[in-house]
Formats: structure tokens, sequence, C-alpha cells
């Protein structure tokens, strides 16, 4: 590891003087980009180089083998990774697209000036985006309790007492329902800044010749703001894909966790709870990153800019 | 013709207004109640009580004798002011550098930069301890604050609204004989400001509420950020909920006002002087 | 342009180097750091042994919550990170944590003398022949129930032999089967739970398991949950507690009250929405923070499950204090075993009346503290009988997975709960999905 590392801090100090020897070649736009190149390179790249030599490491605790295709056999499988993977599927497919239409609609409505209260709502809508994650899974899990405000509401329209913490389906309808209402102010912030750098004369225009509020919405608004839900949209895909958070600290302790698991769960498992295999562990996040990247073109593909 | 017209229109606003109010109902009333339980005491929160109690200034001195939530809360402080800073002036810069400056070998680096996006933390987090303790940054503050200072999450933000900017400004600026980095702080900056907006609240927010990594990286009690110390008060085997929602509320507060504090970018309008 | 990037990079440098001037982690500093959860228990007695051991060598306490804690040891001893000098680990992770980090936990065997502590303890730091830890809390069993609210007439519904009053029951040693008959002419009577459960947390299953004698694990380590005697006791136990319905009031009520995590759990025993807990020692401190309820509680012995070999005494959790290789051992050792082994200043009398902790010192057992009567339990000897349990819990090796198989149990436990699964289909599917989480 130390050497990979010295390996690398040459590699840096070699780069770095060739871009200093040929910046006027180069051009300006790279100054730009180095800073943060340089800081990217230290505590991304050089991690994932790390964590790349590790797929081919089969561990327990510190003691390690080089195992590569047995990590793969074990991969084929491994029937709690194939749970995971259906378990963080069916988040991503129900929630992505729930919660950016959402935002999108939230953004839409709270950027017309002439609504009043209009900082009041966009305030109140946002805020779930900023408790902290301890903070929003003890609101949950108090009132999602079996006894809980939730359970208390229901009743009164006749539903029985729904296990939201303890019964497998549940469990998702849970997790999602939390997701929701933590992301989608916070995806509603992109669009809100994404409307605002969007030329006010485009509007005004098409409202001289006559457009309605649906015309405006599909003929401007959307196109314009094409970047910016490119953007929520590999974003949202990403962090589905690598969701944690909320079944960790929502599901983990309150019930069974097969239904929730997630891959990223599956990960720190592997890496914190069960017996430390920090080899077999980043070969899942190799999946993710995979998958993820697959995801990502596709969207890419999708919304390309018409040129 | 008018009237009917205008009935819809009432009809529909009211709607509208209806709607979001439900809407912030339900976003806003577990602050409500995390509120009330930080001013009750432990057996009001357990009992299901939901107005607001009278114990909130003993509650407040328990948490500051036992936790040392100050100091936490200056670390914290700390932490996410700097990496807000930084990393909105390093990730912009990047990203101008990659949308306005294009070429091929830029996007294939930018290819690759969103690679390293979609390898989750869990399994990044073992081999990031390993170059902070080999950069002898391990158990301080600015362990926290370096990783963060240059994401590839704000390089992808601000690179998307930079699409939309009207390149004729650059343009005739260059013209002007203008600098490149004069032009990217008097010209661009300022019409960029939601954007800024925008990226600085979730950065602080993100870096204020940031858990894992701290827990990590941060060994010393008096370097314990807040989600750390409410991670503690809350996994005691005789919880004190009073405290503990008094403690999250506090924790809650600064990133409240950040967002109020620059809501006004998002104002339709008032700063869309891309002129 | 070049300034401000040159500026930029000397900018960081110097925060960098700043921050390096900040406090060293450096190992022979002539302090002992120390690594502890919960600030009620574990922290405050690791203060209290702070004050009784003086200021000759500065000892700095830092205290997390415990899931944080095991996933920064993880962390630092694969990385050669920041580490305590002394760490405290919960009994059933010794294994994983000693048989994973070879060589980064000091051998205590001859710094320590092991036999003055309780045989089964000291078992579960041995590794390979050599003693790890310093042993410390004993999660010694027991069932706290209420006097006040439990009747006379409820145990005699039971037709326990030799048993017509609570005063009797409270004397005898039951079986999980009349603990539940119990808990019906208790519920059928008051229309309340007898006592709280969390169908998804395998503590009172461990408690169970643990006092038949047997483990998740056959001789050779390996899973065995189907035709493992104790194992299959203790499932038919939770689906005899979670099926144990009785009508109060015309509608069927369960006997237990659901919980879905701590709070849930705990809550109840300090407002009388349960009559009963059956579980470690160290809930004692949770049920004296209810002051109001002084008098009403009194603790009797562990029901016993139905099999041969079952005893009426178990333990759920405890922990001990490890001390890491590369730290200093010297002055760790020297501190845990002035405090701990040769209990300076009666520190067990003092931790036992603060924090209700029960060590694992067989000579601290004799002492004044043990065997006083404690007002609030109904002026009995409870921390007596504690101790004289805590000798008598079978001894177990835990082996390195236990919340692996707690995970696999659980989580197939529901469908066998509500009746989908047969006993040995649930054990089944429990048992391959343990074992595909540590091949």
């Amino acid at each position: 590891m130390r050497n990979l590392l010295q390996g690398f801090k040459n590699i840096i100090k070699r780069i770095l003087q060739a871009i200093k020897r040929r910046m006027k070649k180069i051009g300006i736009g790279w100054a730009f980009i180095i800073p943060a190149l340089f800081f990217i390179t230290l505590f991304v790249i050089i991690p994932i180089f790390y964590s790349m030599f590790l797929v081919t490491q089969s561990c327990r605790g510190i003691v390690c083998e080089s195992n590569f295709t047995g990590n793969i056999d074990k991969l084929m499988g491994d029937v709690q990774f194939r749970q995971v993977f259906k378990n963080t599927f069916i988040f991503f497919i129900v929630q992505v697209p729930i919660m950016l239409t959402l935002a999108l609609i939230f953004a839409v409505i709270l950027n017309n000036p002439k609504l009043r209260f209009r900082g009041v709502f966009r305030t109140a809508i946002f805020l779930p985006a900023v408790t902290s994650l301890v903070a929003y899974s003890v609101l949950f899990k108090m009132m999602l309790a079996p006894e809980g405000i939730m359970n208390t509401a229901i009743s009164f329209i006749g539903i029985s007492p729904i296990g939201w913490l303890t019964d497998p389906f549940w469990q998702r309808v849970t997790i999602i329902i939390a997701l929701l209402w933590r992301w989608t102010g916070y995806n509603m912030i992109f669009y809100l800044s994404g409307l605002q750098n969007i030329d006010k004369e485009m509007f005004e225009a098409a409202e001289m010749d006559g457009a309605n509020k649906r015309q405006t919405f599909f003929k401007i608004t959307i196109p314009q703001l094409k970047p910016i839900i490119l953007f929520t949209a590999v974003m949202s895909t990403i962090g589905t894909l690598q969701l944690f958070d909320e079944p960790f600290n929502i599901i983990r302790g309150s019930g069974t966790t097969a239904s929730t698991m997630t891959l990223s769960q599956y990960i720190y498992n592997l890496s914190f709870v069960y017996i430390p295999n920090f080899g077999y562990a980043a070969v899942i996040s190799y999946v993710i990153m995979i998958i993820a990247a697959l995801l990502t073109i596709i969207q890419f593909r999708i919304m390309r800019e018409e040129k | 013709m008018r009237k009917p017209n205008k009935i819809v229109k009432i009809i529909k606003l009211s709607f509208t207004y209806m709607f979001l109010s439900i809407v912030s109902f339900i976003c806003v009333f577990p602050f409500y109640w995390m509120l009330a339980g930080g001013t009750s005491t432990s057996n009001e929160v357990s009992s299901g009580n939901i107005s607001i109690g009278s114990n909130l200034v003993e509650n407040y001195r328990i948490l500051v004798e036992q936790s040392d939530y100050l100091r936490a809360f200056g670390n914290s402080a700390f932490v996410a002011i700097l990496t807000t800073i930084l990393a909105l002036f390093i990730s912009s810069l990047a990203a101008y550098g990659f949308e306005i400056f294009k070429s091929k070998r830029k996007s294939k680096v930018y290819g690759v930069l969103l690679l390293t996006m979609m390898v989750p933390f869990a399994a990044l987090m073992i081999p990031l301890y390993k170059v902070v303790i080999y950069l002898e940054l391990s158990n301080k503050l600015i362990s926290v604050v370096l990783p963060a200072v240059a994401t590839v999450f704000l390089i992808f933000f601000f690179k998307q609204s930079f699409i939309k900017f009207p390149r004729e400004i650059i343009q005739s600026a260059r013209i002007d004989g203008a600098n490149e980095f004069r032009i990217f702080r008097s010209i661009v900056f300022p019409a960029m400001k939601p954007t800024y907006a925008a990226a600085a609240i979730l950065t602080f927010t993100a870096s204020w509420n940031n858990f894992l990594w701290p827990l990590i990286t941060l060994s010393s009690n008096e370097l314990q950020t807040l989600p750390l110390k409410i991670s503690i008060l809350s996994s005691s085997y005789t919880p004190h909920y009073g405290v503990i929602l008094l403690s999250i509320v506090i924790a809650t507060l600064p990133s409240i006002i950040v967002f109020f504090s620059l809501q006004k970018y998002f104002v339709a309008g008032l700063t869309g002087a891309v002129k | 342009m070049k300034k401000v990037i040159t500026l930029l990079f000397v900018a960081v440098l110097i925060l960098t180097l700043s921050a390096c001037k900040g406090k060293d982690a450096d190992f022979s500093d002539g302090k002992i750091t120390i690594w502890a959860w919960d600030p009620n228990f574990n922290i405050s007695i690791m203060n209290t042994a702070k004050g009784i051991y003086g200021d000759d060598v500065e000892i700095i306490i830092v205290d997390m919550a415990k899931g944080d804690l095991e996933t920064k040891l993880h962390a630092s001893l694969s990385t050669d990170g920041d580490l305590p000098d002394i760490v405290l680990i919960e009994d059933y992770m010794a294994g994983k944590y000693l048989s994973s980090y070879p060589g980064k936990f000091a051998d205590l065997s001859d710094s320590i003398d092991h036999s003055k502590f309780i045989p089964a303890k000291v078992a579960i730091g041995t590794f390979d022949g050599a003693q790890y830890s310093v042993p410390f809390d004993s999660g010694v069993s027991g069932m706290f129930i209420r006097n006040d609210l439990v009747t006379d007439a409820d145990v005699a519904a039971a037709s326990i032999a030799g048993v017509t009053t609570f005063a009797q029951f409270v004397e005898a040693e039951i079986t999980w089967d009349e603990f539940i008959a119990v808990g019906q002419a208790y519920t059928a009577r008051t229309g309340d739970a007898f006592m709280a459960n969390n169908f998804a947390d395998g503590g009172l299953f461990r408690t169970i398991l643990n006092s038949t004698q047997s483990w998740y694990t056959n001789a050779d380590g390996d899973f065995e949950f189907n035709g493992n005697p104790g194992v299959e006791e203790a499932s038919r136990i939770y689906k005899e507690i979670y099926d144990a319905e009785v009508m109060f009031n015309g509608t069927s009520t369960e006997i237990y009250k659901a919980a879905t995590d701590w709070a849930t759990w705990v809550d109840p025993l300090g407002n009388g929405d349960v009559a009963t807990v059956t579980t470690g020692v160290w809930i004692s401190g949770t049920v004296k923070s209810t002051t109001a309820n002084s008098g009403d509680w009194t603790v009797m012995k562990t029901p016993r499950a139905d099999i041969t070999g079952a005893v009426n005494y178990s333990n759920l959790g405890g922990s001990s204090w490890y001390v890491l290789a590369d730290g200093d051992v010297d002055e760790s050792v020297a501190f845990l075993k002035a405090i701990y082994e040769e209990n300076q200043d009666n520190f067990y009398d003092t931790i036992l009346i603060n924090n209700g902790a029960i060590g694992s010192l067989i000579s601290a057992a004799s002492s004044t503290a043990y065997t006083a009567n404690d007002p609030f339990f109904t002026n009995t000897a409870i921390w007596n009988d504690f101790a004289l349990w805590s000798a008598l819990i079978p001894a177990i090796d835990y082996g390195f997975y236990t919340y692996e198989a707690d995970e696999a149990l659980m989580n197939a436990m529901p469908a066998f709960l509500d009746g989908t699964s047969s006993l040995s289909t649930f054990l089944n599917e429990a048992e391959v999905a343990a074992k595909s989480k540590v091949e």
C-alpha cells in the first residue's frame, strides 16, 4: 500500500510538472480544472485504485489472500446478493420517477411570482432535506411504531393497524415514503435554481404569442431545464443504487432486514458487521458502479442535446 | 366571458393553495413535533404528548453539561463553513473549465470523474482512511474538510448549469480584452448566483449532517461533530428523549438559517439578469 | 491565472500544515485512551475507575454509540488507523475481533490472573489458548416482575406444582410454558401485556438458548439450527408467546406488547404497560430510573426451556475490556489490574450501587454491598442473587458468528410465526442464509 501511494505521489508530481511546462500549449481551460483534479485524485482516484486491488483479495479482517476467481464464484452463488439486488432495484424503479415528477411540479408552482407565501411553502417543502439522518430516523420510527401516530390516524378511517416497520411489504413502502419525504424538496432546489437561469424574455415572448401554461411548460420550461433534469435523474439513480441511510437507520433493529437490505448496506455489513471481508465488499461495489454507469449512459443518450 | 374565467382561476388557485398547504403540513409537522419534544420531559415525549412543554431550560442544561454540545457545534460549524467555501470555489472553477473550454481530452477526464461517483462510499471508506492516515491528517478536523472540497457531484451540477449560459457574453468580454479568470469572476459568477445559492445550501447541509466519514476519521472527544453527539445521546440505554430532541432541533437550525438567507436567490426575475 | 492557482496551493498547504500541529495520536505518551459506549453505564463506570486510580496517568475516555464504536474499531484495526489503548468489546463480538485481527490485541495471559474471574467469562476472551480480556460486566439474566400488578390469582391460574401465591412464585424455578400460562391469566384479567418483545431482535432468543447449554453452532463451530435442540426449543417458545392470545372484553388480546426498537421495548417498563421483563441485569439501572416504581419490582430466576439440560440461569450481553497491542500496554494493564482484578477502594461495590453493574471478579460478590437489601426491589438482596446466579450460567463458546446467525434466524422468523413455514423449513432456510454469510 505504501509503495502504491508513493508511486501515485510520483505520478502526480510528474503530471504537475508536465502541466506546468505545457500550460501554454494545453490552454487556459486546464488551469480551471487542476485544483479540483488535485483533490479528486488524492481523495477519490487513489482510494478507487486501492479498492480495485482489493477486488482480487479474499479477506478475513487483516488476513487476506489473492483470490479473484473465488470472489467471482462467490458472487455468482450468493443468495443474499440476489436478494439485496432485487430490493435495491425495487426502490429505484418505484421511487425515482415519483420523486422527480413531484419535485418538478413543486418547483414550477413555486416559481410563479404571483403566488403568495411562496417563501413559506418553499421553506416548508425543503425543510425535510436539512434534517440530519439520525433525527429523521428517530422521527420515522416513533411515528410509524405499532401504536404510533400513523396507525392512530388510519384507524379513524377504519383501516386496521399496519406493520410499517415489521411487515416485509410495508417496510418497503415505509422506505419509499421516507425517501420521498426527505428528497423531494432537495431535488426541487435544483429545478428552482435552474428555472432562475432561464431567460425571462423567453416566457414573455411565449405569453405574447398566446401560449397557454401547458404549452409554455412543455415547449420552454422542460427543454430549458433539460440539463438539470438530466443531472437530477443521474444523481437520483446513483443515490438510489447506493441507498444506505434509510434502511440502515429506520428498519434495522425494528424489523427483519430481508426485504429492505440494499447493496450498499450489504457492503457495509461485509465490512463492519460480519467477519470483515473488504475484498468481497469491493467486488459488490464494482457491480453497483457498472450498473450505475450503464444507466447513466442511457440517461445521457435519452437526454442528449440536439446540436 | 370574463367572469367564468375568473371563477375557474379562483378555484384553480385555491386548489393550488390547498395542495401546497397539505404538502407543507406533512413536511413541517415532524419539526413541530421535535420542537414540542425538545421542550418536554422524557415521560411526556414517550406518552405521545405533542404540545409545547416547559422543560426547555432543564433539557438545555443537561445537554450542555453531559455532552460538550457547544464545542461539537463549533466543530461542525468550522467544518461546514470551510467545506462550503472551498467546495463552491474549486468545483465551480472546474465545471467552468470543463464546459466552456471543451476539448476531447477534457471530456474523457470528465467521463472518468463521473464514473468515480458511481462507486459507493461504503466501499471507499477504508481506502480513503488509508490515504488520510498516510497524509497524517487523521483525527484532525481538516480531514473531514479536504475530501469534500472537490466533489464530482458539484462539478456535475455546475457544469449542467453552465450549459445554458450564453456564450456570446463570454465572447464579447474576450474581445474587450478581459482575462479568463476575470470573465469568470465578474460576469459568470454574478449571473449564476441562484446556482451558487443552491450549491451552497446543499453543500453546507451535507457537510453539517455528515456522519459516517467523521465517525471514522475523528477519534477524540473534543473533535466530535454534532451528528456524532446526537448518535451517542440517542443510543443511550436510558434515553432522555427531551434532551435528544432538543439536540436535534439545535442541530437543524443552522441549515434552516442558511436556507432562509439564501433562498432570496430563487425569486424569479430578481437575478436572472443574463443579458 | 497562474498566480491564483499558486495561491490556492499555498492556501491548501498552509491549511494542511496548520492542521498537522493538532493533537498527535502518538501511542506511548503516558496517557491511556479508552473507547466505550453508554454514558450511564460503561462510561460512568470507567470514570469511577479513573477517579480511584488517581492522577498519575492521564486517562481519556471517549464516548461513542455502540454500533459506531464497532464500525470505527473495524476501520482502524484494518488500516493501522487511530486506536485507543483500551477498548470495550461485547462478549458476542470478542471471537470475531480476536480471530480477524491477529496480533492487534495484547495477550494478557501472564499479566492478569484470570483464575480470579468467573470461568465462563474468561473463556469468552480466550482465543487460541491465550487470554486477551479483562473480564468486566456480567449479563446474568433474571426475570423482573411487578409485584403490585401481578396477583395471587394470576399465579394460581397457571397451576404450577407447589405454587399458589405470588410469594411462592417469585421463589420458584419456572418454565417458559408456565410463564406463558401466568401471562395469559394476567392479560385475560387486565387486558395489559405481560411482557414486551421485539420479534426481529434475537435478545430473548439468545437468553433462552444460553440457558439450554447450547448455541447456534455445533462442536465444529459450524451453524446447526435444524436438529439443534436449543435452537428448536427457543423457536418453539417464541411462537408460543406469539400465539398465546386470550380473550379480554370480547376481543382476542396478545400477552406481549410488540416492540420495534430499544425505546418501545424499554418505555413500557416505566409506565406499567408490561408486568415483566426477562433480560440481563444491566436493565436494573433503567428499571430504577422510574423512581415512582420503587417497591413495585421483584426479581426472580429466569424461566427455563423445557428440554433436558436447560437451567434457570442465563446470560444476555455483557462485555469485557481489551488492550490494544500497539498501545500503551504496560500502563493500561497496570490500570486495569489495579481496578478490575485487585478491586482497589472497593470499586465493585461502588459500581454496583451507582450503576447496578455486576462484575465478574469472584471475590467481589462477598462484600457488604452485594449482600445488602435493595429498597427499590422490595428490600430483597437481589444483588446477592444475581452474583450467585452469574456463577451458574452455562459456559458457552459463542464462536465468531453470533450476529450472522441472529440476522438469518430473525429474517426467516416471520414466516414461522404466522404459520406459513414449519419449524424445520424455517430452520433450514435460516441455516442456509447464515452459512452463506460466513463462507
